[in-house]
């Protein structure tokens, strides 16, 4: 990371852009008037948290932690089908 | 060279988050919203993805990056269906200036969504 | 030989296809990141029945996906047996032609594909 200026302010400027997605969020899933809005909201956050991780690997160079986002981009998924399901046997 | 394009691509990538974010908090309701969060979300995690993958050109990097592109652009689409049609059958408030809903207005609507699927 | 050839032909059109997506998702999310920083919206949402013609599943998963990623359209709800799709759309202005639209540019381009 030393010796490259604008990289180190590009990965301070993501850093910086996606906490404050992640705030935008929490203000959605605080006051989200119904349940699907909050599902909706967790999508975005696991998202924002797979970015964070890729702006860590930039900002140290360690690759391993690409298998971080491999596993939260699949546990999102089947979150929110679960979920889904749930919701679906509450309504019936 | 390589610096510039990687941190324009790292910075499109939070960019496009970022709209994302301001997107659910601003749009009217829950189906504008999964618009917002399909679309601009999975664009920033590719743009990203690239970053990494110009900066550390390794083939386990690669591998591990596509894995995440295809699951993030091959299940965002099924798992926002889903969102849809669990808030459409909820009845979620829609927001105001609806054209037109087929769907509530669907005659056996209750027979055409209670079969088995989901 | 003639089931290699048949291999690399359906490869070539699937990634062919994958090219088709990202491109897909590059200007949908252009056209809804447009549409969220400036203040002003011009929605018109609604949500549409679109009758389609494909039979295999594989090509319907393919068709909804991609129905999600164009540009202000999502789907919603299909029906038991195949015959109807029910989708999310912002920018409702016609509905006729959003139909038409959909079937001539997605669902006819699927159709070569998959089946």
């Amino acid at each position: 990371m030393e010796g490259f200026p604008i990289l180190n302010l590009a990965v301070n400027l993501s850093f910086a852009s996606l906490t404050i997605s992640l705030f935008a969020g929490l203000y959605r899933l605080l006051t989200g008037p119904t349940l699907p809005d909050r599902m909706v909201v967790m999508d975005l956050i696991a998202s924002l948290v797979i970015g964070l991780i890729l702006t860590y690997i930039m900002l140290t160079g360690q690759t391993v932690f690409l298998n971080v986002a491999v596993v939260i981009a699949l546990l999102v998924f089947m979150g929110n089908i679960a979920f889904a399901k749930y919701l679906k046997r509450r309504i019936e | 060279m390589m610096e510039w394009i990687v941190s324009l691509l790292l910075i499109a990538g939070s960019l496009f988050m970022l709209i994302a974010a301001i997107g659910v908090v601003k749009l009217p309701d829950v189906y504008m919203r999964m618009h917002a969060i399909t679309k601009a979300a999975s664009l920033g995690a590719i743009l990203m993805l690239l970053a990494v993958v110009l900066w550390h050109p390794q083939w386990i990097v690669v591998i591990e990056s596509l894995m995440v592109v295809i699951f993030v652009i091959f299940t965002a689409p099924i798992g926002t269906h889903m969102i849809g049609r669990v808030a459409h059958r909820m009845d979620v408030p829609k927001a105001e200036g609806y054209l037109m809903d087929e769907l509530q207005d669907e005659p056996d609507r209750q027979e055409a969504e209670g079969e088995k699927s989901l | 030989m003639m089931r290699f050839l048949n291999f690399f032909l359906r490869l070539g059109r699937f990634l062919l296809f994958i090219v088709f997506y990202l491109k897909e998702i590059l200007v949908s999310s252009l056209f809804v990141a447009w549409d969220i920083i400036t203040p002003k919206n011009y929605m018109k949402p609604g949500i549409v029945e679109v009758p389609i013609d494909l039979k295999s599943e594989t090509a319907i998963i393919a068709l909804a996906n991609l129905i999600s990623m164009t540009p202000g359209s999502l789907t919603l709800d299909m029906t038991p047996d195949k015959k109807k799709m029910y989708i999310h759309v912002m920018y409702l202005h016609d509905k006729e032609e959003f139909i038409r639209k959909t079937k001539r540019q997605i669902e006819q381009r699927i159709q070569k594909i998959f089946e």
